[in-house]
């Protein structure tokens, strides 16, 4: 599969991965704002034709941090069922956290997940190292509570003393992602 | 000029802004908007090239870029330009490079690759592969053709050594299996054995190989995939990779073998095996079961016509497979391929109601309406009018004319300029989009079957136009089996296109002008001509009837003689009863489709008489406004009998019902389904009732 950068064109494929895979359906509006807003911060993974959105990633900048701190919020995930269990979601998660740092100044970033999430809180905390900052009840609005999560980023910050192998190292430097030698993500 | 679309407007503005106060800002908005006009539908070519320089004599002035985004746009305006050298020299100067942009790096692949200059795509390819460990797919595709079309021993040595050492990765393995492809049949079986070998316990492996797999030894390759099936403990107790590998084999049958015909009986017996099985009972509640496509795969191998060890009655086949399809969606609620499925499939028999349930299910919303809504609502105001689900649906486009402008401003203000070009099409694909134009005749022709005041659903006239755009999505049903076929045989007539709209615009301007002389005998004759010139495919045949029923009456009105009149009464009359015929044994949208038409057309007969007949007063011929009399009479005798046979119809139900259980329950291919999750004849019921009511909104039609 190919991942490029997030466009309005992708917004129709983005909302059919999100209907079928995840309950929370943002309004059409909320889409665009990410998009046009930060359009460094949100990416798209497509089939190998190119044609058919699999999988996306939408994050933003916190408008008003209540901390002063600049940071990022990914607003949602999603891979279509059809393409898991292949390394897209932290891929995807990999380029947004870098956009929001490199691109934003984001010093940390932080999501939501739901309770019930096996598979994403193994991916954020797991292997991406979020650290879960605390419960938030009732946080969906089906009412299910969700694990407020966090990660520093002033580690992507230090852009000069970077390899060339930058994608490596970004990889390596978000959590526990590890390359094989043969470039697979372990 | 933002909230507008007006994309002259915005070049104007930006100009005058950027001479009167030469702030880099305008002039970012200058090169902005004259790239917009450059790619637009506006202007003629002269100006494309014009805006195209003007863009590109303008980018020095705000170098260098100070942001990715003002790059993209650089690198979108030497696109514009005759000769794709400057273009690909910015793309692969380092400074370029060092923005790390996805968007550059993939306009900077696709320049290579259409200069035809292999070298630099295999270069260029390698470093997003290698050096900079870029697992992009496309990277590999464009540079194993490189590679093959350059011959060159040091670059072939350099990719295979590349596909050896990442031939564990999915995009590496199927690389290998395009690069195999472009070799010889040999070494492509060779290839997608080892990607299916590990990889095939991935949902994407039939679809990954599906197109390389079509040009190999078919029963070769089903007896490999075969003998990949294997279960540690047994089949009822199935992991979630045994099942996957399991179904991707069956998949690749699908493709390879339609002449099987134990394929139905074999997916159907699988199918209940794997309901005890681990990756059944331990999916997440959110998730949805794999094994669901044996029944897809069933579903449409039946649909196809493809042969079966027992035959299925044509009258049955679509029931059976609704019976298919529920069960899988009983046991697994959020399927959404099968639930779209049986939308598709009640709307064809005319059962709407059990339709929409499963419409509403899939919980489709916002701009996804735009794409899939006509699953459910293609000529719903002949199936089964109903009024809520178009409105909601139409309130989209009238969101989209507000919400656009605000983010076109915004992207001016915040500098997202690689988005600007992409805001833009998306906004005109909704305002223009051909759903919308069919939505709104539906609207209007459901508020005059039910009697439904027009001004209280909110509905804005729509004009005619040449430029309608098709969103609309035909293939999503197909997943990982696409049959085009399929979507014409099951389709709700052929697809309604800006040649529809337009004639059923022009239908209801004439119908709202009908006294308005002039307006009358000008949409008449546009609708005339549309008849005559344009491709009618789209229109059913009691579409046109109906279309040229309107003009016939339109002629009476400019100039009702007694013979006149009575040629009017005999040709309707005839056409009523040529489409509306009872046929009980093959209730389908057709039939419901023609019947609604037949008494629409009726009635704004009879409301377009008696409004002449109100207009004229005493000034017309009494002889003339006694066949106009006699002409309604005859109309509401065939409208009453009509409905009397839709009545009868309704009372013999539960004989149609028991009939159809019976019928069913003695199909060979259902006794080997696991159907304890459904109820049959509740289901049949169910259809029944839906077209029931269907025909009750019929029946209690005024006219």
């Amino acid at each position: 599969m190919n991942i490029r950068q997030a466009t309005v064109a992708d917004l129709p494929g983005m909302q059919s991965a999100n209907l079928t895979n995840l309950p929370e359906n943002y309004i059409l509006r909320y889409y665009l704002y990410h998009a046009l807003t930060w359009p460094q911060a949100s990416f798209v993974a497509t089939d190998a034709s190119g044609r058919k959105i699999v999988g996306y990633v939408l994050a933003k900048m916190e408008e008003e941090p209540t901390d002063g701190v600049p940071h990022g919020h990914v607003t949602s995930l999603a891979v279509m069922r059809t393409y898991r269990r292949m390394g897209i979601a932290a891929k995807l998660m990999a380029l947004a956290l870098r956009g929001l740092a490199e691109s934003y100044g984001a010093k940390y970033v932080s999501l939501h997940v739901r309770k019930s999430n096996r598979a994403a809180l193994h991916l954020y905390r797991d292997t991406l190292t979020f650290e879960v900052v605390e419960i938030e009840k009732g946080y969906y609005g089906d009412g299910e509570d969700a694990y407020s999560m966090k990660k520093d980023l002033s580690l992507l910050e230090d852009v000069d003393s970077r390899t060339e192998d930058d994608d490596a190292y970004l990889i390596e430097a978000i959590g526990n992602l590890k390359l094989s030698e043969d470039g697979r993500v372990i | 000029m933002c909230t507008s679309a007006d994309v002259r407007g915005q070049q104007k503005a930006a100009m005058s802004l950027q001479k009167s106060f030469p702030r880099r800002q305008y002039t970012l908005w200058t090169i902005v908007s004259c790239y917009l006009l450059a790619i637009s539908d506006v202007v003629t070519t002269e100006e494309r090239a014009l805006f195209s320089t003007l863009a590109s004599r303008l980018i020095p002035l705000v170098e260098p870029a100070r942001t990715a985004e003002e790059a993209v746009l650089k690198a979108r305006v030497l696109e514009l330009l005759p000769t794709a050298d400057q273009l690909i020299s910015f793309l692969c100067d380092p400074a370029t490079e060092k923005w790390n942009n996805l968007e550059l790096a993939t306009m900077r692949l696709d320049a290579l690759v259409k200069s035809g200059n292999w070298e630099k795509v295999f270069d260029t390819s390698m470093t997003t592969l290698a050096t900079e460990n870029r697992d992009d797919f496309e990277s590999w595709k464009q540079m194993a053709y490189a590679a093959t079309k350059l011959g060159n021993d040091e670059r072939t040595s350099a990719l295979i050594e590349l596909l050896e050492k990442r031939c564990k990765t999915r995009n590496g393995a199927l690389a290998g299996v395009y690069y195999a492809s472009l070799k010889s049949t040999e070494a492509t079986f060779n290839a997608a054995k080892f990607y299916f070998e590990n990889f095939g316990r991935q949902q994407c492996a039939f679809d990954d190989l599906k197109s390389y797999v079509e040009a190999l030894d078919a029963q070769k390759w089903l007896a490999f995939v075969d003998e990949q099936i294997t279960f540690a403990k047994s089949m009822e107790h199935a992991t979630q990779n045994e099942v996957h590998i399991l179904v991707n084999a069956r998949k690749f049958h699908y493709l390879l073998d339609p002449d099987d015909k134990s394929f139905v009986d074999k997916n159907i017996l699988l199918y209940n095996k794997l309901l005890t099985s681990l990756a059944f009972q331990d999916k997440l509640e959110t998730d949805y079961f794999y094994g669901d496509d044996l029944i897809i795969m069933a579903a449409t191998w039946l649909l196809q016509g493809r042969p079966v060890s027992s035959p299925v009655p044509d009258q049955d086949l679509v029931i059976l497979v609704i019976i298919l399809l529920e069960t899988a969606a009983s046991n697994d609620k959020h399927q959404f391929r099968v639930r779209l499925w049986l939308t598709r499939l009640y709307l064809y028999i005319g059962s709407f109601q059990q339709a929409l349930g499963h419409y509403n299910a899939l919980a489709i919303k916002n701009i996804q309406m735009d794409v899939l809504s006509h699953y459910l609502l293609s000529r719903v105001s002949t199936i089964c009018p109903t009024w809520k689900p178009l409105i909601s649906t139409r309130d989209i486009y009238d969101s989209n004319a507000v919400q656009t402008p605000y983010h076109i401003k915004k992207i001016y203000e915040s500098g997202a300029f690689s988005q600007v070009a992409g805001c833009m099409e998306f906004g005109k694909r909704l305002s223009d989009s051909v759903n919308k134009g069919i939505l709104c005749v539906e609207a209007k022709r459901v508020a005059r079957i039910l009697g439904m005041k027009m001004e209280g659903l909110g509905i804005n006239p729509i004009l005619r136009s040449t430029k309608w755009k098709e969103n609309r999505d035909f293939s999503i049903l197909y997943g990982s089996t696409p049959e085009e076929t399929l979507e014409n045989k099951y389709r709700i007539g052929p697809i309604q296109t800006g040649v529809w709209v337009n004639a059923l615009i022009l239908r209801e301007t004439i119908i709202d002008e009908f006294l308005t002389a002039d307006k009358r005998r000008e949409y008449a004759l546009a609708l005339k001509e549309l008849l005559e010139k344009q491709d009618l495919q789209s229109l059913t045949h009691v579409e046109k009837w109906s279309l040229e029923t309107l003009l016939e009456l339109s002629s009476i009105a400019d100039s009702a003689t007694v013979d006149g009149v009575a040629v009017f009464q005999t040709t309707l009359i005839e056409g009523m009863e040529k489409y509306a015929k009872l046929e009980e044994t093959s209730l389908s949208w057709e039939w419901f489709h023609s019947l609604y038409i037949v008494v629409e057309t009726a009635m704004i007969s009879i409301w377009s008489l008696d409004s002449l007949v109100a207009i004229w007063g005493t000034k017309k011929n009494g002889k003339v406004v006694a066949s106009i009399a006699a002409c309604k009479k005859a109309v509401q005798t065939v409208v009453d009998d009509i409905k009397e046979d839709a009545k009868k119809l309704k009372l013999r139900r539960d004989k149609w019902v028991r009939d159809c259980v019976k019928r069913i329950s003695e199909l060979d291919i259902l006794k080997k389904l696991d159907t304890s999750s459904i109820d049959i004849e509740y289901l049949i019921e169910r259809i029944g009732r839906g077209q029931d009511e269907s025909l009750t909104i019929l029946r209690n039609t005024k006219i």
